[in-house]
């Protein structure tokens, strides 16, 4: 690609930084220029997004329904897996798959709630009513 | 107060390649770039695990592993490479803090989860991300991340939590540098 053949979209990163990128220069010469952004790779991560903006509504229903506890909710809307909540709970995660019902994530102690809470980075009374003000 | 003054901060297009220049070009090897780094390296890989989840779809690699490219091209050019990993926070902040204070610029593995510069779209549980540690300003570390323009800096409680962020391919609190000049 020639240096003025480089993407100058919009972008995520755009707000922040410019990227560098290689291309062939004047003389045929790889050399590395700036880029605001690429419309292909904003696309790519939009579509990423809305996937995730879906599943983290999902389980707010799923949660709304009482099928599922608010760790559900809460491990969608940051992203997490069982193994990355486990790692920051500490908890088993045959463990947190037990919390993830209604039924014993109601009965869990204060002190149990206080590390979900603080793995999602929330307090615990936005833990058990999933209102976040971010 | 402490700082690496001649600290020269370098943009580069791949996070681990850059940290890999800019420390080695202090460390003797000034003729260095970018592309020499990540082919001297190895640094091109494929590879698609399906069964692996990651963000709920198969992990796919177009690098190879955190640290190869640092690793194979100090072993390529005859540079010793110090690397530490930590099971304490303490440990980990102790070590970095005596690396400033000698005045050595030092890499680091991190996660991008709670990399507060980086953009929201950015931020996923990626924890192969790389930046050079390179000064201290009261609570603040002097970060130059390879992604960005220019330098940045983090709080001390913003660095320990992306060097100790947790999942898969945990950094934790790796730190990195060429242990001695070349000759």
């Amino acid at each position: 690609m020639k240096k003025e053949e480089i993407p100058q979209d919009d972008g995520a990163l755009n707000k922040l930084t410019k990227e560098v990128v290689y291309a062939v220069d004047s003389s045929g010469k790889y050399s590395t220029e700036l880029s605001s952004g690429w419309e292909v790779k904003a696309k790519a991560l939009d579509v990423a997004w809305e996937d995730i903006e879906k599943r983290i509504e999902d389980a707010r229903q799923k949660v709304l329904r009482n099928e599922a506890s608010p760790v559900l909710y809460f491990m969608e809307l940051r992203l997490m897996d069982m193994g990355i909540v486990s790692a920051y709970t500490g908890f088993w995660k045959w463990t947190i798959k037990k919390h993830l019902k209604t039924a014993a994530f109601n009965k869990l102690p204060e002190e149990k709630l206080k590390k979900y809470a603080d793995a999602f980075n929330v307090s615990v009374e936005e833990l058990k009513t999933m209102n976040v003000h971010e | 107060m402490c700082m690496n003054n001649e600290f020269k901060h370098l943009q580069a297009a791949h996070c681990e390649n850059g940290v890999t220049t800019n420390l080695l070009r202090s460390a003797g090897a000034e003729q260095l770039t970018e592309p020499l780094s990540f082919g001297i390296g190895s640094g091109l890989f494929y590879v698609q695990l399906p069964f692996l989840k990651i963000n709920n779809g198969p992990a796919i690699a177009f690098r190879t592993m955190p640290g190869l490219i640092f690793k194979r091209t100090c072993n390529a050019l005859g540079i010793p490479v110090a690397r530490k990993k930590f099971t304490s926070q303490e440990a980990g902040k102790r070590y970095l803090d005596e690396c400033l204070d000698a005045g050595r610029a030092v890499g680091a593995q991190v996660g991008v989860y709670y990399l507060t510069y980086f953009p929201k779209e950015y931020r996923f549980h990626f924890n192969a991300h790389n930046m050079i540690v390179f000064g201290k300003e009261e609570d603040k570390y002097m970060i130059s991340d390879p992604v960005m323009e220019t330098v940045t800096s983090l709080t001390d409680y913003e660095l320990q939590r992306v060097r100790f962020a947790k999942g898969a391919f945990a950094p934790r609190g790796q730190i990195y540098y060429p242990k001695e000049k070349r000759s």
